[in-house]
């Protein structure tokens, strides 16, 4: 019943609070929280909870969406708002990494064996050495910056969209995300993913 | 331009995102500067990195468990949720209520020692906490009162539950008659239910105060606050850490009785300049009776599968009838968290408050609007003077004996010189 209807009928419908509908928008919407959720947590056991949070408080607070926003910017902004709950949780208990050794009962240290996903073809394995170094880098952003970098060129929001969702304005959402991809290139640079880049040291010459 | 203000840019440039003689500047900047050209492939690539990442896709049964959790929360959020939260909402505001009531009192006092018949809004500091005092106190409902009554109103919609606790076998009990006035056309017990949402969004001088003096507004109608989130501009910060953080937005979801909503509207209202204001009503009477009328109905069929449950005969047939009993209390169940969810957003209003910097205009001390705070000055500064004289009576007073003592002893100097000239 119903899932076949218009967005805002879904909306609408959902709103009353039925749940057949809502499950008509999560799954329109699953595949872009969950990938926003993976891309900030990433991994995949975190981030299934976490986009299940996300939609259990977009129910929840259905309510007091009045359409100002389209539905897709409101639901980023709650999932903006649960992200950033989950990892400044999380900044508290740090996880542990996986370049740690794991101390035995014994007390031998032993390095951590990661299970590889997917070990492929040569080129294969190259492509998924830069995906996880550019996850990796993502990850080193801080919670606010990470953000702003998968909501724009993960989610693709727009400076509009994105000031809606996180609340502040377009003239915030441009300099934080301008701080971040300026940090997260000093990290690709670090890790020789882009090439021959000179850095813009700002006390260089003016020019008109 | 100089690299540093370009370098600013370059990222809302690769989007396509700076107006035009800003862009234009960049562009040229750009163009002529091989640093800053590095620099914006460095960007553009990194851009492109990021872009290249591949899209993880959800478990397959991500929407089947959100479905079950959903249902299942469902459930539970209908019983002790709205009671948990409103004794802790209560409980937080505590201090504040206490700290508005010694406000007053010292207010009260100062005033009545100073003596001065001004009569002022805010009588300094902590008049400003003082002035809500009295503003909850006018709408006859003590602010210390609201932790006790909040914790009755949210303990109502509970009552049902007790009675289908722990599988009982008998039929749950459709709610009691008594509780709703007759209205026509609709089942006795059931009046017109209608929702009361309102959108209010505030530009404030100080988001800070403004954020404590709505909770203040809110506490006195016996509402409480849902949800709230404040911003530094920067990240969110948690609420108990405002006071460290310079708080650029505050969001906040309330809860008021259905009575009190226009009331709290208002007095939110005049915190700031607002921005924006939508009240809306939603009469869900409809979907009320509809789902009162499946309750029963279920209850019915409830009844009857006890009745043949009594008579069943051999094991498969009770298993069977015992599958669709559960279906039915399911569904029952389900229901009545429905009902008494939409009792609960009718006996609460609900206003979402969104509290924004007023950009340009420094803080000034009190808020308000410009005729108030001259008016504010004026009398402070009215005040001042009138102070002034009251002291130099005082003082003036106080020196009389002084003066008395002073005048005796130059009466006697001046007598002695006199005497002696004479003799001389």
């Amino acid at each position: 019943m119903g899932v076949d209807l218009p967005e805002d009928a879904l909306v609408a419908r959902s709103r009353d609070g039925d749940l057949e509908a809502f499950t008509g928008l999560v799954e329109a919407y699953q595949s872009r929280i969950y990938n926003l959720a993976f891309r900030l947590v990433g991994n995949r056991e975190d981030a299934g909870d976490m986009a299940q949070e996300v939609f259990i408080r977009a129910f929840m607070a259905l309510k007091g969406f009045k359409g100002r926003a389209s539905f897709s910017t409101w639901l980023h902004r709650v999932a903006a708002n649960v992200c950033l709950d989950e990892l400044r949780r999380r900044r508290r208990q740090p996880v542990t990494s996986l370049d740690a050794t794991y101390r035995t009962s014994d007390g031998d240290d032993l390095a951590r064996q990661v299970a590889d996903p997917a070990p492929g073809p040569e080129e294969l394995a190259e492509r998924e050495e830069v995906q996880r170094a550019v996850q990796l880098g993502i990850r080193s952003l801080t919670p606010a910056h990470r953000l702003v970098v998968v909501l724009r060129d993960i989610q693709g929001l727009t400076y509009q969209e994105m000031s809606q969702a996180l609340g502040v304005s377009v003239g915030t959402v441009k300099s934080r995300l301008n701080r971040a991809r300026e940090s997260l290139r000093h990290t690709f640079a670090g890790r020789e993913l882009l090439g021959r880049a000179a850095v813009c040291s700002g006390e260089g010459g003016e020019k008109a | 331009m100089k690299c540093q203000q370009v370098c600013e840019h370059l990222s809302a440039y690769i989007d396509g995102a700076l107006a035009e003689p800003l862009r234009r500047a960049v562009e040229e900047h750009v163009n002529a500067c091989p640093r800053c050209a590095a620099e914006l492939e460095g960007l553009r690539r990194t851009v492109k990195l990021v872009a290249s990442l591949q899209k993880a896709e959800p478990p397959v049964t991500f929407s089947r468990d959100l479905r079950a959790a959903l249902r299942a929360r469902a459930r539970r959020g209908a019983r002790g949720a709205g009671a948990f939260r409103t004794g802790l909402g209560g409980l937080r505001w505590a201090p504040v209520a206490a700290i508005a009531i010694v406000a007053v009192l010292v207010g009260v006092g100062l005033n009545s020692m100073v003596g001065t018949s001004l009569k002022s809004p805010a009588a300094g500091p902590p008049g400003v906490l003082a002035e809500y005092g009295r503003e909850a106190g006018r709408s006859g409902e003590p602010a210390a009162a609201g932790g006790a009554s909040d914790s009755k109103l949210a303990a109502a919609p509970t009552q049902p539950d007790s009675s289908q606790g722990g599988g009982a076998l008998a039929p749950t009990v459709p709610p009691l008659p008594g509780e709703y006035p007759a209205t026509g056309g609709l089942p006795a017990y059931i009046t017109h239910k209608v929702i009361k949402n309102g959108d209010l969004a505030v530009r404030v001088a100080d988001v800070q105060d403004a954020y404590r003096r709505v909770a203040f507004v809110v506490d006195g109608a016996q509402g409480y606050v849902e949800q709230s989130s404040v911003w530094t501009g920067e990240e969110p910060v948690p609420v108990e850490k405002m006071n460290e953080a310079a708080v650029k937005t505050a969001m906040l979801v309330v809860r008021v009785p259905g009575g009190a909503f226009t009331r709290v509207m208002d007095e939110i209202g005049k915190l700031g300049r607002v921005v924006r204001r939508s009240e809306s009503g939603q009469d869900v009477t409809q979907e009320y009776v509809d789902t009162d009328s499946r309750v029963r109905n279920l209850q019915r069929q409830e009844a009857r599968l006890l009745e043949i449950m009594s008579k069943a005969a051999t094991v498969d047939e009770i298993l069977r009838v015992e599958n669709e009993l559960s279906r039915v209390r399911g569904d029952i169940e389900m229901l009545q968290g429905r009902l008494r969810y939409l009792d609960s957003l009718v006996a609460m209003s609900t206003i979402q408050v969104s509290l924004e910097q007023e950009q340009g205009v420094p803080p000034l001390p009190g808020g308000g609007h410009l005729g108030e705070r001259m008016w504010r000055a004026f009398l402070l500064t009215g005040r001042a003077i009138a102070n002034f004289f009251y002291a130099l009576a005082v003082f003036l007073a106080g020196s009389v004996p002084v003066l008395v003592v002073l005048a005796i002893v130059a009466g006697l100097v001046w007598w002695g010189v006199r005497a002696r000239r004479r003799r001389a």
